[in-house]
């Protein structure tokens, strides 16, 4: 029995054997046995205690408080939930991806005319001209350029009247 | 499995019912959190006082205990909260909080200032358990003294005492329980002299 408890206190015990190990620790002569080695790890730390130990006194209070039961924590992810998490992946992986190429119309047809919308739209850009008075003076109605706000200014600046002595009635 | 893992199998157990393991938790903690708690609250009778109510407030709130920290750094934040308020009620200041961080809760080495609070009993029965261990130590074969000395002292596991030793897991698990029970042969007439048992 205490060769299993000095197992116990050093993690060397496997979960199938813990339930056994733990219901034998419910005599008193095992619970000193723990104490006791606990004891001498920690005298050779160096850790004596500087008090009376309260395990007796707290073990009186702990009979007359009422049982705790709460629920079971939930456990560290194992194998299982992996296998679950890549299989889940592959599946929205594999979903997305036969959605994605059955909308595409890869026959020689449909490549030859994605390649010509290409082609004319690049023709298209390159033969746009636009008139830089009518781009200046519409400069406040783009939504986003490096001129945003100047075209305002401008405008206000074209419309003072000339410099000269003020007007008297 | 790990010594938080040996804890937290504990608490697990003690979550459903089962006070016992709630007790070993108590019986493996208690000196550590009694020397903690000596620097807050200096008494060495309050101490016991404000660690035997720690203890109850733990089993309390275990619960809300899910095992994202580790089971004595949960402990430790009830301690000091356990002495704050203790403090509070009696009037008294308790320390700031830069003095108490919780890495202290898992190194903690101030014996001079412990020594300090501790009753003259408690003083002389920590002289006395440490030169009884220390006593039966020098008579262990060497084999066993090296063996606990990298269990305990040093924190190796099986399997880096097995590869230091140059020995198979079995013979360092032996070894280490061979001593144990030695050192223990003659620890527990003295633990055992108290009319409140150290247990």
């Amino acid at each position: 029995m205490n060769e299993q408890i000095s197992r116990l206190m050093d993690g060397d015990i496997d979960a199938s054997e813990l339930d056994g190990v733990c219901a034998m620790l419910r005599s008193d002569a095992a619970i000193a046995t723990w104490s006791c080695y606990h004891t001498i790890g920690d005298a050779l730390r160096g850790e004596t205690a500087v008090t009376r130990v309260v395990g007796a006194a707290v073990s009186r209070e702990l009979a007359r408080e009422p049982t705790v039961v709460a629920p079971r924590i939930r456990s560290v992810a194992g194998p299982a939930s992996w296998t679950w998490a890549v299989a889940a992946t592959l599946a929205a992986v594999t979903v997305v991806g036969w959605t994605a190429y059955s909308m595409i119309d890869a026959t020689p047809a449909g490549l030859a005319k994605a390649r010509e919308a290409g082609t004319m739209r690049a023709a298209q850009v390159r033969t746009l001209t636009v008139p830089a008075d009518y781009l200046l003076a519409h400069q406040e109605y783009a939504p986003a350029n490096a001129l945003q706000g100047v075209g305002p200014y401008l405008r206000d600046v074209a419309a003072s009247a000339p410099i000269g002595p003020a007007v008297t009635e | 499995m790990g010594d938080r893992e040996v804890d937290q199998q504990l608490v697990v157990r003690a979550q459903r019912g089962d006070k016992r393991a709630f007790e070993l938790l108590v019986a493996k903690y208690q000196r550590k959190l009694g020397r903690l708690l000596s620097r807050l609250v200096r008494d060495p009778a309050e101490v016991e006082d404000v660690t035997q109510e720690a203890f109850i407030k733990a089993y309390r709130a275990l619960p809300s205990f899910r095992g994202d920290s580790a089971f004595y750094t949960w402990l430790y934040r009830i301690a000091i909260n356990t002495a704050k308020n203790y403090l509070v009620a009696m009037g008294r200041r308790a320390p700031t909080s830069t003095g108490f961080d919780h890495e202290d809760a898992e190194s903690f080495e101030d014996a001079e200032q412990l020594r300090d609070s501790a009753t003259p009993e408690a003083e002389l029965i920590g002289k006395q358990i440490a030169a009884t261990v220390n006593r039966a130590m020098e008579q262990l074969p060497e084999d066993l003294r090296t063996a606990i000395t990298l269990r305990e002292i040093e924190g190796l596991s099986y399997e880096e005492i097995a590869s230091v030793m140059n020995c198979p897991i079995g013979t360092v698990r032996s070894r280490i329980f061979r001593a144990r029970e030695s050192i223990a042969a003659e620890l527990r007439p003295l633990l055992g002299t108290d009319e409140n048992r150290r247990w």
